[in-house]
């Protein structure tokens, strides 16, 4: 990935998340008076360009194609301290971003204006707490069903939101509207929704990310019960939702087109798995395989770490600090 | 299930591959089949089902909301045919994934019942939206969350009160909101403030549909474009589920905004159409597509004619308020409904339309066509702000009576205009009402309405030509449900078992001639909308877990020739199965209106089958108990309708008393009772909406005077008429219609369509709809031709004659004639043919008259008989006249008669005919051989004096059929009270009081030529003017009468009345009259009647008077 030429930005109109968290990193957001006297530094924003650079130079993915239900794709690089920090500080700009768009909707519907770095704060201490201390059982709970799926769904969303900005092989064209990340574990709403191009027709990408230390097997069985789901256009409701709001996203021809991309069932489906042991991903799974969409758009992401906990401790750290850093 | 106004909407779907109008029916009809719960055993299909309709919703969803410059047809067809497909989904699977995932968000079930709700209202599908507001009621949180989260959920379930109100059209109470916490999360408070403003869109709009918000334009389009702008510009997908609410909402807006009634151009002058605007839009506040057609088109005024063909249940009486509303703010309103019933319905429904504007009033005249003198009877002044309600028949005799008042008439409104091409009487005396209303009253505006027109161009050509005003055509297909077109046969496969070992019983027991099996039925259903696909694919075979009684049966002379005896034996089988299918889909929770029109004894029959008792239901209506009990009274028995109504079941035959009619029309309309079984006339015309109907037998009472032709074209409407009264807007958005043919079908593994269809051809139409033809071509022709002849005409001819002045000396039968659509479609309407018709008819008067006095003529007129029965009564008169002319009116009623018995028996058609009289004691009037005891002409007038003497029904059977019929409340087609019924409606009520109106015609002519025959003296010229409505209503004595014509339209409770509190004065109308009201009024007001020493059925009689009758 780092050898690849620097790549096309996303459009104006697509890049509505990035100028969130571009604007809400910025300094000069210190002075329309939106934000509370501890405005962001000024280094928030090259911060987190600086981070999204520094993942787009580690983090690669390599197709393996042995599997015959569906393609392999292979993430690394994440595994060291550089990069769980440059994913931390990636969240906390995707956050920062989203809190950013409740300011603006705050400032317009409410009327009143919020505490920006309290708000984030507080965000990121819902998704990843305040520290790492968790020794009650209850804690731990939370680590695994929680904070740690949270930033596997991040890790998911950071590599959607690469591909739009490049040809990364994460999907088999660029990404055009991306669904914002979720706020918080349990939000409503489909985990991962992204809109590509697929030659000048629309394709949507629909992600399910699980993050287990030892059952990643089981995991991806369960990440595929939820793409049989979307076969069977049980979350309808939730897509429909999500993909019209991308409209703004979206040119006139894949606006014409995205209608009829879902009756031609144009999906490809992102089971993204995070784990901490071993895990053979080209096993043929039965229930991938009778998914109806061809191979190529039944793509399986696996991350690796074989330093599992530390890893999220690690993003999780990161993540406290970006908000206090900046 | 689809029918053309869909299929052409369908036609406007985006061109996706494999996607088109056909495809979406097939898939939609067959997931509604699924969702009918009548599949034996489980269906396997239903996930993969359940995902194409997903498919196909999520897919036409997102092409309607997001395609740039789509054409709004296509939305409206995407937003239908998702509003469907959504609205299916929760019927087929239940799919409840995470419901509380997130507290403050709404469960799937609820999201998309108002996603679908929100597409049809898009679509213009308003009573399918108000379907899908159930299961949206407010609900409390599904846990406990935090303080801010129940902020955000009460929030959220007042918007979706909000929504649901905009769904029912009607404000939903929601909520109260708790004071959100200070502290509380900001995304928490800003769902909460969508949430918020959303429903506050949705209340502001509804608020300004209904007329309760003053403004030109809906406050709700600049709202959400003000909360929908900045979530898409942030693509703020935290809040997608209440943008995309928010989105669907906006279109709605869009779509209801033309279509709302406010947006109606008010008349001028203004009169009370504000008023009426305020409270209908209160109350409906979208005109339906033809409403809306009609109001571009016609109004302000009406300031056009108009022919309105629109499908049965689609709003075509909406059209009519509508045009009433405007009309009566200039001027005042005839409204011509084919039935009394309907009369009865128009006024009910207008009086509630109408009922808070100041000075409007509905009169209903439901009497009969006959010729009588009480004031009551006539139209007296006609003042604006009237809305006058009338049969044509009624109307007729008024056109001849009071032709002044229409010189103000406004708007004549005929329902069920169709008529005017009926064989027989009917359809020329309508269309020669309308063209006399035409000549009258030039400035008037005609309303035509039907929903079995086919041709409402041809009629709205006809009203310009005729009055050189424009008129329009609306033809508007849309309806607001669908009706799922299946046919009843027996599963050759399920079947061959049992029957086999039925078979095998019988080849082991040889004495035996019958063995009974029961044998598993299937349902054949139509997947697209008539039954016009040959293809396989467009019909699916639902076997069902109903199974009927069949015989296996021994041929001996079969058996003699050592071939195979037994045979299936399925004769029938139809009465059984209407009752077993009513049964079951009515323990579905299904309305269902089963149609028998082969016999009308067939429904009190099929009904002693059904026993839905067990079943939890509404107690029945007071209003319903009381009309039963007025029933019991005039029958003198106990109606045998309430047991039939307490075990769940109504009925409606014309064998039937009109308060046995009402009781059940009252229990079924409001829910008490889910199945009601009914002769083919229910199908023409009364409002009673089902979700699912049974054609019970594909053949049509025997009409002996029709060609083959014209029998197949009449069962052909009659069955699709039937079919159209499947759909209850508002409770379902998709009805069911059966048909069990007369010859049993079966489906076996090779069936084909054409099983069923050759079964049951009618189902290859869409609808009844005809073009409309006149019964007066033929007479235009000959008048044209001059070649009339007075023997040889037609049935047609001679009732045309008969309202027709022909020895006017003026020019109006041809002004009438050539206004008519007869002369229309014959390119008669100039003036040039005018005078040649005027000489024609004048000429064939002459020729009617012959050297005879030209008076009795104007008498015919006059009364509505034909010349010929005119002159008949006449002669028959001149020939038994007393020669002191009767005192009372049951004396001029027994002068009638005797009269009657003098007539040929040629002019007696339509006064006592022999059908109407048929195994009864008076048969020998027309059948000299009958073995009916003694002179049926001294039977009938036995019979008549009892009828007018108040005797009760019981009391008239013993007179009319024989003594062994007392205390026999049955209504099978061997018992005597349906044969009462039949001599009362269609001899004394309809026959005997025109002939006595013929004699007060006479009368009142005769004295001006020959005054020592013909005059009377005041009081005897009243009693003969008041013996037409004496044998009508069955009030002879005078008292009974006074009640009866001034306060209780009651006969049983007339003659009570009378007989408690007679008036002391009868000689003067005015005075009875005040003294009867009087006496009525002190009577209402009083609380019991207990101190009365009177028959229990008496009592009960005068309490359901009261009840009914409380609020005058």
């Amino acid at each position: 990935m780092p050898a690849k030429p620097c790549p096309p930005p996303l459009g104006e109109a697509r890049s509505a998340l990035f100028t969130r968290a571009e604007e809400a990193l910025s300094p000069d957001h210190v002075a329309d008076g939106s934000v509370g006297s501890e405005g962001p530094t000024a280094s928030g924003f090259e911060l987190a360009t600086e981070a999204l650079e520094t993942l787009e130079r580690r983090l690669v993915l390599q197709e393996e194609v042995h599997a015959q239900s569906h393609v392999v794709l292979r993430a690394e690089g994440l595994d060291c301290p550089e990069s769980a920090d440059a994913l931390g500080t990636y969240l906390t700009a995707a956050l920062a971003g989203a809190v950013q768009v409740d300011i603006h909707l705050a400032d317009r519907f409410l009327g009143v204006s919020v505490d920006r770095r309290a708000v984030l704060r507080q965000r990121v201490e819902r998704v990843v707490r305040a520290s790492n201390h968790l020794t009650q059982d209850s804690d731990r709970h939370w680590r695994d069903t929680r904070r740690n799926p949270w930033i596997a769904e991040g890790i998911g969303h950071l590599l959607l939101f690469m591909a739009g900005r490049a040809a990364t092989g994460c999907l088999e064209g660029r990404v055009a509207a991306l669904k914002a990340l979720h706020a918080q574990a349990s939000q409503q709403g489909l985990d991962l929704v992204a809109i590509y191009e697929l030659g000048d027709l629309p394709v949507l990408a629909i992600g399910e990310t699980k993050a287990t230390h030892a059952d990643p097997s089981g995991q991806l069985t369960e990440a595929t019960r939820f793409f049989r789901d979307i076969e069977a256009h049980e979350r309808d409701g939730d897509l429909v939702a999500d993909v019209t709001m991308l409209e703004t996203a979206l040119s006139d021809q894949l606006r014409r087109e995205i209608g009829e991309a879902f009756w031609e069932k144009q999906y490809t489906y992102l089971p993204l798995i995070v784990h901490g042991t071993e895990f053979d991903p080209h096993v043929e799974r039965q229930l991938l395989a009778g998914l109806t969409v061809e191979r190529n758009h039944k793509r399986l992401v696996v991350v690796e770490l074989p330093v599992f906990y530390e890893f999220f401790n690690e993003v999780a750290d990161a993540m406290r600090a970006a908000v206090e850093s900046w | 299930m689809f029918n053309h106004g869909i299929t052409e909407l369908m036609r406007h779907l985006p061109d996706f591959e494999g996607l088109d109008g056909a495809m979406a029916r097939r898939l939609l009809s067959y997931a509604y089949a699924e969702t009918l719960d009548l599949r034996a055993g489980e269906y396997a299909g239903d996930a993969e089902m359940a995902a194409n309709l997903g498919r196909l919703s999520t897919a036409l969803q997102l092409h309607a909301i997001l395609a740039p410059g789509i054409e709004p047809d296509t939305r409206r067809a995407c937003a239908f045919v998702a509003a469907e497909a959504l609205s299916l989904i929760d019927e087929i699977v239940e799919i409840e994934t995470a419901p509380a995932v997130y507290t403050t968000t709404l469960g799937h079930i609820r999201y998309r019942r108002l996603e679908s709700g929100l597409l049809y209202l898009m679509a213009g599908y308003d009573s399918s939206a108000a379907v899908m507001a159930s299961g949206l009621e407010v609900r409390e949180p599904l846990i406990d969350p935090s303080h801010s989260g129940r902020h955000v959920m009460a929030a959220l379930e007042a918007a979706v009160a909000a929504l649901r109100g905009i769904l029912l059209l009607h404000p939903q109470e929601s909520p109260k909101l708790p004071d959100a916490d200070d502290d509380a999360p900001v995304e928490d408070l800003l769902r909460a403030e969508l949430w918020h403003r959303l429903g506050n869109a949705a209340t502001a709009h509804l608020s300004w549909l209904r007329l309760e918000e003053e403004g030109l334009a809906s406050p709700a389009p600049p709202a959400l474009d003000e909360l929908l702008k900045p979530l898409l510009d942030e693509q703020a997908g935290a809040y997608a589920d209440i943008a995309h609410l928010a989105r669907l909402l906006r279109e709605v807006v869009q779509e209801t905004d033309h279509r709302a009634l406010r947006r109606v151009p008010p008349p001028d002058p203004l009169g009370s159409w504000n008023e009426y605007r305020a409270v209908r839009s209160r109350a409906r506040p979208l005109l339906w597509p033809a409403a809306a057609d009609y109001a571009r088109e016609c109004l302000p005024g009406p300031q056009r004619h108009a022919a309105v063909a629109v499908p049965t249940g689609a709003g075509k009486s909406g059209v009519a308020e509508l045009a009433v509303a405007q009309a009566v703010s200039h001027g005042w309103v005839l409204y011509l409904a084919p039935t009394n019933a309907l009369v009865a319905q128009v006024q009910r429904d207008l009086r509630g339309a109408l009922r808070s504007l100041a000075g409007i009033e509905v009169r209903g005249f439901v009497g009969g066509a006959e010729l009588v003198e009480a004031a009551e009877e006539t139209f007296g002044e006609v003042e604006s702000k009237q809305v006058l309600v009338m049969t044509p028949e009624k109307c007729s005799l008024a056109l001849r009576q009071s032709p002044e008042v229409f010189a103000t008439l406004a708007l004549c409104v005929l329902d069920e205009c169709h008529l005017i091409a009926d064989r027989g009487t009917r359809g020329v005396l309508a269309e020669l009402v309308v063209a006399h209303v035409l000549f009258l009253a030039p400035e008037a505006r005609v309303l035509l309405l039907s929903a079995l027109m086919a041709n409402p161009n041809d009629l709205a050509a006809w009203l310009q030509t005729a009055t050189g005003q424009q008129a329009i055509a609306v033809r508007e297909p849309w309806r607001p449900t669908r009706t799922l077109r299946a046919v009843l046969g027996f599963d050759a496969q399920r079947s061959q078992g049992p029957a086999d070992e039925a078979a095998e019983f019988l080849r082991t027991h040889p004495r035996r001639r019958n063995r009974k099996f029961e044998a598993p039925v299937s349902l054949l259903a139509g997947l697209q909308g008539a039954w016009e696909a040959t293809d396989r694919q467009d019909y699916a075979l639902v076997p069902t877990a109903v199974s009927l009684s069949l015989a296996v049966t021994r041929d001996e002379e079969v058996e003699m020739e050592d071939e195979d005896p037994f045979s299936l034996n399925s004769s029938g089988y139809v009465n059984v199965a209407v009752a077993v299918l009513a049964d079951t889909l009515a323990r579905q929770g299904h309305h269902v209106l089963a149609f028998l029109p082969r016999n009308r004894h067939y429904s009190f029959s099929v009904g002693s089958k059904i026993d839905l008792g067990d079943l939890p239901r509404a107690p029945l209506p007071e209003d319903a108990l009381a009309q039963l009990a007025l029933a019991d009274a005039e029958l003198g028995l106990p109606t045998a309708v309430r047991e039939l109504l307490e075990k769940g079941v109504a009925v409606h035959t014309s064998a039937m008393l009109s308060a046995e009619r009402r009781a059940c029309e009252i229990s079924f309309d409001r829910g008490s009772v889910r199945v009601m079984l009914a002769t083919g006339t229910l199908a023409q015309g009364l409002n009673l909406p089902a979700t699912a109907v049974i054609i019970g037998g594909t053949e049509i009472g025997h009409d002996t005077t029709l060609t083959q032709a014209q029998r197949d074209e009449r069962t052909r409407a009659q069955l699709l008429n039937a079919i159209g009264r499947s759909g209850r807007p508002g409770v379902a958005a998709r009805s069911l219609a059966v048909v069990v043919p007369n010859r049993a079908v079966t489906f076996g593994d090779d069936w084909t369509p054409d099983h069923a269809r050759d079964a049951a051809p009618f189902l290859a139409y869409e609808d009844a709809a005809a073009p409309v033809t006149s019964q007066l071509d033929v007479l235009v022709d000959r008048a044209l031709r001059g070649d009339f002849e007075v023997e040889g005409m037609s049935t047609e001819e001679l009732a045309a004659f008969a309202v027709l002045p022909l020895d006017a000396e003026g020019t109006q039968p041809s002004e009438i004639v050539r206004r008519s659509y007869g002369a229309w479609r014959r390119n008669a309407d100039s003036e040039g043919s005018a005078q040649v018709i005027a000489r024609s008819l004048v000429g064939l008067g002459q020729r009617f008259l012959g050297d005879r006095p030209r008076w009795p003529a104007d008498a015919a007129y006059r009364a509505g008989l034909t010349v010929l029965q005119t002159l008949a009564l006449h002669d028959a008169y001149l020939a038994i006249r007393p020669d002191i002319p009767p005192d009372t009116p049951q004396d001029w009623v027994t002068l009638t008669v005797a009269a009657a018995a003098q007539m040929p028996l040629p002019q007696l058609t339509g006064i006592v005919d022999a059908e109407a009289i048929s195994s009864t004691r008076l048969t020998t009037i027309h059948d000299s051989e009958a073995d009916a005891g003694p002179d049926g002409w001294t039977a009938l007038h036995e019979l008549a004096s009892a009828w007018m003497e108040g005797k009760t029904y019981e009391q008239l059977a013993v007179l009319t059929v024989g003594p062994e019929t007392a205390g026999r409340p049955e209504r099978h087609q061997q018992a005597a009270l349906p044969r009462v019924i039949r001599v009362v409606d269609q001899v004394f009520v309809f026959g005997l009081s025109r002939l006595a109106g013929g004699l007060v015609a006479l009368h009142q002519v005769g004295a001006e030529v020959d005054a020592h025959i013909w005059a009377l003296n005041e009081s005897r010229a009243r009693s003969l003017g008041l013996a037409p409505l004496a044998i009508r209503s069955g009030c002879g004595p005078m008292a009974a009468l006074a009640w009866y014509r001034f306060a209780v339209r009651q006969r049983h409770l007339a003659h009570l009345f009378g007989s408690l509190l007679p008036p002391a004065d009868i000689a003067d109308d005015v005075t009875a009259r005040e003294e009867v009201r009087r006496s009525y009024e002190r009577w209402l007001d009083e609380d019991s009647d207990e101190d009365l020493i009177l028959a229990e059925r008496s009592l009960a009689a005068l309490r359901a008077w009261r009840l009914l009758h409380s609020d005058e």
